[in-house]
């Protein structure tokens, strides 16, 4: 099979976004690049501060003040054509068309991202009406209610009228999932959708993601520092730090082959279950450096084993090392060579 | 250890019949219409240098037990007696003053760096504290001793005057363990001590912890949500649902052989880090029950998928089936579960 550029729903392509600070630039997003196929799940994988919130709130020009997005594209493609996300401005009509229904987007704490103040039926429906042109309450709350019960909810018709903090925080994931799903998106953005839950619960969540995709021909955007997790949902896999892609591929690659020292460094610092030994973890020294007015230098070369003379002089690119497996490290671009 | 050496020798901490309620209170005249069953009869022992792990899903009691070993939370009835070389003391017997003298010896490492930290106090006030506390120190000796915990846990002696916002998550966690460490404690709690850091910080601080009860000889009480790092630093392991114990073995017995089918649906929920793997899950239905309106019988009945009649009736009691192997269960003996071994070879295939 060809590949043709529609495979493609979604490409960004060297994403930065900047936020102005009076101490600096925080340089949150600095040249990020992936593609998401159709019907695929990527995951985006990296510590808090790479830049993976950014880089999905980016997406969806939610970016907050003083954060700006400054340079590259987001093409998206939901198969009539492509369109550069980034050329619309951020309170545009198409953006508004396009977020919540054919872009949506789960968040990290479910209790903290519903509204208080009105019911989940309440929010669900504004959801749905908002982007219907000709207002019909009762076709809206009949999606709803479906959504509601699709998602697996206890006790919908009860739970339409709940408020969140009537609700525990698995419920409220399901409901911001069913939230998210109401409108049938093409591209459902999950940041950390599981990090504030049980195993237990999580594993239901998870499982509820991909029953959804099978059924909706949906893509997902899924943003997590859970290597076990994002080895259970991903196709591909994109791993970010310090607010840029250091190494992707396909989800076999960078788990059974990785290249980056970081990725190396991140598959080895996770105990494993049944290693029967109580040996030393092999951690990865220091700490995550904050991207304020970064040098030009690799941004992992103060924490790498690795580094060489060319690592602190200037940034490495985004290297092909083998077909479609990205790396942006000197020492292997070499070494692949 | 010989087995000899094991009977003669009594474990660091034994704890008897713990409980602790929550009256649930009602209207102006707090009249008491129920009970929450935090922690809920609990009996078990932890041997010198050893590490128990404490595993079990939000809301099982599992801090509660923590802080009521501690006495930061009183508890209802029960005892926790400390073996201190050859004396025994009975913690949940002692007043006040004695109470405080003793905390130096049990400490606790808290869970949200963020939050545990005086945001108005220095390092090197934040360490010194319970030194000052427990007196007997001069000032310069606290700051010695200040000066070689930080550097101990991997942080700069020039940082000392600094405040806590100055640092990160991990760094933050350096301190509290700096802290815990201050008075030279036997034995320490460890609530979620990782559960906020990132996978590459969180390798550091267990591996800081590690060293740590080595040199110094430390017990640990390792209370944790994510099993990978129980299994890692645990000896034994404890797995609590609802307030109550059921199921405490061996980490490695616990892992390859479980023996509660509340144990079983845990382990085929960690997520496999390993995209080859086809992972068939033992889904639980439901949630986690409410602690203030226990199920009758077994509390895990509703979720169990073996269930049968009389584990709606009868609640079954913590029984050692061998071998240091606990487990609360009718059927315990009866039933087949996978422990991560079969659930890896299932995937596999």
């Amino acid at each position: 099979m060809g590949e043709r550029m529609d495979d493609y729903i979604l490409q960004v392509n060297h994403l930065k976004t900047y936020f102005k600070l009076d101490t600096g630039i925080l340089k949150a997003v600095d040249d990020v690049t992936f593609k998401l196929r159709r019907n695929e799940t990527i995951g985006i994988i990296g510590e808090s501060g790479c830049g993976k919130s950014v880089t999905a709130h980016s997406i969806l020009r939610t970016v907050q003040n003083p954060g700006k997005v400054l340079g590259g594209e987001i093409l998206y493609n939901d198969g009539s054509g492509e369109v550069d996300l980034v050329k619309y401005g951020a309170d545009s009509k198409e953006m508004r068309r396009l977020r919540g229904s054919e872009i949506s987007m789960v968040f990290q704490e479910p209790m903290a991202s519903l509204s208080p103040v009105y019911t989940i039926g309440a929010q669900m429906m504004e959801a749905v009406t908002v982007h219907q042109e000709k207002k019909d309450k009762k076709a809206a709350k009949e999606l709803c209610m479906e959504m509601l019960k699709a998602v697996g909810m206890p006790n919908p018709e009860q739970k339409f009228k709940s408020y969140p903090h009537q609700m525990s925080g698995g419920q409220c994931q399901r409901a911001m999932i069913a939230l998210a799903m109401v409108n049938r998106p093409k591209i459902l953005i999950a940041d950390e959708p599981t990090t504030a839950l049980d195993v237990t619960v999580q594993a239901q969540i998870t499982d509820l993601m991909k029953q959804f995709q099978r059924e909706y021909n949906m893509s997902i955007i899924y943003i997590t520092h859970d290597m076990g997790v994002i080895a259970e949902m991903a196709d591909t896999i994109a791993v970010m730090y310090l607010g840029r892609v250091v190494e992707s591929g396909s989800a076999r690659a960078i788990f059974k082959n990785p290249i980056h020292p970081y990725t190396r460094g991140l598959l080895n610092s996770m105990p494993v279950l049944g290693r029967k030994t109580r040996e030393r973890l092999q951690a990865i020294e220091g700490n995550v450096p904050v991207p304020l007015d970064p040098p030009e230098e690799c941004g992992f070369c103060s924490r790498c084993a690795e580094r060489f003379e060319e690592c602190d002089k200037s940034i490495p690119p985004l290297v092909e090392v083998e077909p479609e497996h990205f790396v942006r490290c000197f020492r292997h671009q070499a070494a692949a060579k | 250890m010989s087995e000899d050496v094991k009977k003669t020798q009594k474990p660091l901490l034994e704890i008897t019949g713990l409980k602790k309620y929550y009256p649930i209170e009602a209207g102006i005249a707090k009249r008491q219409i129920g009970l929450v069953k935090a922690v809920d009869d609990i009996t078990l022992s932890i041997n010198k240098n050893e590490v128990l792990g404490v595993v079990g899903e939000s809301g099982c009691g599992k801090t509660t037990l923590g802080r009521t070993i501690l006495r930061i939370i009183e508890p209802t009835e029960g005892t926790v007696k400390f073996h201190f070389d050859d004396q025994e003391i009975d913690f949940t017997a002692l007043g006040k003053k004695e109470m405080r003298k003793m905390r130096r010896d049990i400490q606790m490492i808290f869970q949200n760096p963020y939050t545990s930290l005086n945001p108005r106090m220095t390092i090197l006030d934040i360490v010194a504290e319970p030194m000052r506390l427990a007196g007997g120190y001069t000032e310069e000796q606290i700051t010695d001793r200040v000066k070689y915990l930080i550097s101990k846990v991997g942080l700069e002696i020039k940082h000392l005057n600094r405040y806590p916002h100055a640092f990160s998550g991990g760094q933050r966690q350096r301190i509290g363990i700096a802290r815990a460490l201050a008075c030279g404690p036997k034995f320490v709690v460890a609530d979620e001590a990782v559960s906020a850091l990132d996978v590459s910080i969180q390798a550091q601080i267990l591996n800081l912890l590690q060293e740590l009860k080595e040199e110094y000889d430390l017990t640990y009480m390792f209370i944790a949500h994510n099993l990978s790092v129980v299994e890692h630093i645990s000896d034994r392991v404890c797995v609590m649902y609802l307030g109550k114990v059921v199921e405490l073995a061996e980490t490695e017995e616990l892992f390859y052989h479980p023996l509660h089918p509340y144990t079983e649906a845990l382990m085929s929920a960690i997520p496999v880090a390993d995209p080859t793997v086809k992972n068939e899950r033992i889904m639980l239905p439901g949630e986690v029950g409410n602690a203030a309106n226990l199920p009758e019988g077994c509390c895990f009945h509703p979720r169990c998928r073996y269930a049968k009649e009389c584990c709606k009736k009868e609640c079954p009691s913590l029984t050692e089936v061998g071998n240091g192997h606990f487990v609360a269960c009718h059927f315990a003996k009866q039933l087949s579960l996978d422990g991560i071994g079969e659930l890896k070879v299932k995937k596999s295939e």
